[in-house]
Order: structure tokens, then sequence, then C-alpha cells
């Protein structure tokens, strides 16, 4: 599951951060935002189509990977 | 002294997360930025609960038992409003913040905590926002219920 994508908001100089959908109850209290979100934290949602990484583990080992000999 | 009940005394407000620094002391500005939700609030569970471990041994028959862990748990049930739902849109799952409840109410105007006032500073992630059956003849009200991902102040004290 995404992490849910937060704004930052501010008041009289305070700050927190709420999520997009109750950014105007927090407007109605006074606060305003500060950025549009993009640089807050997310998660990127995974795809059936993502590329399977390749990596070296006890239960799969990758026989082309050279970089330990 | 007196025994009272939470109607007219009792105020709730939740403030963003980030927004309290030190839950034991949430500075008096702090507490006025939250939103206050008293005028929506129907009820409130916040309760936490400690475990206890067994420890017997053959050598007593009393059954001996130490201290566990303890765990807390946050669910309020809230108003709907067709023109100011600020609790709903406040609420929406996912959120993170902080309930603040001052049970007796504070000594600012319509009971708002100020400094040196006595609240409680629950920090919480709202798990789910759920409407309650809707039915004929009966308002419209919703439960949000919450994770309290950090160990909640049940006696903090407002700073300046």
């Amino acid at each position: 599951m995404a992490k849910p994508k937060y704004i930052e908001i501010e008041k009289d100089g305070q700050k927190g951060k709420c999520l997009p959908s109750s950014l105007p109850a927090w407007e109605r209290n006074g606060w305003t935002a500060v950025d549009d979100g993009t640089s807050t934290e997310k998660d990127e949602e995974p795809t059936e189509d993502a590329p399977v990484e390749v990596v070296n583990s006890p239960l799969f080992f990758d026989v082309n990977d050279k970089t330990e000999e | 002294m007196a025994r009272i009940i939470p109607n007219e005394n009792t105020w709730i407000g939740f403030a963003a997360d980030g927004a309290i620094t030190n839950i034991s002391a949430p500075t008096a500005a702090q507490v006025a930025a939250a939103v206050n939700l008293t005028g929506f609030t129907i009820s409130l569970n916040a309760s936490s609960r400690g475990n206890t471990v067994p420890t017997p041994a053959f050598d007593s028959l009393f059954e001996t038992s130490t201290a566990g862990t303890s765990a807390a748990t946050f669910d309020a049930d809230f108003y709907r409003d067709d023109e100011d739902d600020t609790a709903w849109e406040t609420l929406p799952r996912g959120t993170r913040g902080f309930f603040i409840i001052s049970r007796f109410g504070g000594t600012g105007t319509d009971n708002l905590p100020i400094a040196t006032d006595k609240v409680e500073v629950w920090p919480v992630m709202v798990t789910s926002r759920t409407m309650a059956n809707m039915s004929s003849n009966t308002v419209l009200t919703f439960t949000a219920s919450c994770s309290v991902n950090v160990e909640p102040d049940e006696d903090a004290t407002v700073a300046a």
C-alpha cells in the first residue's frame, strides 16, 4: 500500500502536515498550504509489468554475476 | 470538587501531524491551532491496556505475574454536517496527527486549554473512517478508528 502523500501546512508560524483531501478543513481553521505536496513522502505503486530485479541470495543466485569472483 | 459530565466541559481538538513537538508539553499556540472538534464529538474511547505475564514457579501455589507490554486504542464518534463537515474532512483514513483532550475543559475561551491546563495528547493515525448505519429518523454520524503509534501522554501540561 502506498503511503499517503501529505501536504505541508502552516498557521501563525507553526508547521504541520495533512492529507490533500483534508486541506479544505484545515484552511477553514486558518491553515494554509506551503507546498503542492510533490516533495513529501510517497511510495511507488508496484505494477505487474515492473521488471524483476535479479539479486544474489542463497535462494536465487545469478550465474552471470561475476562480481564476487 | 465536582463530578461533571463532558457536555459544556470537555474540549477536543485535533492537531496536524508534526504540529506538536513535545506531547508532554504542547504549547498554548499549538493547542489553539488545532481543529476544534468538540461540537462534532458524540463519544470518545481513548484507552490503554496493560498486559501481565504469568511467572508461576514450582515452589509456590500462588501464581505470580510480572508487568508486560501495554497498548492503547482510540475510537471516536462524530456528527456529519451538510454545511460544515469539519470532523469528516479532517479525519480521512491515513491521517496522522494528535488528539488533544481536555476532559475537564481548559480555562481559556470556550474551554480551550491554555498554559498550565492539563490535557491528554494522543498521537494517532486514522485507520478507518466509517459511516454509522443509515436508518430512518437517525442523524448521520461516523466513527474514526485510530492506531496509537506513539505512547500517549494522559497527563500533559500545556506550556506557555
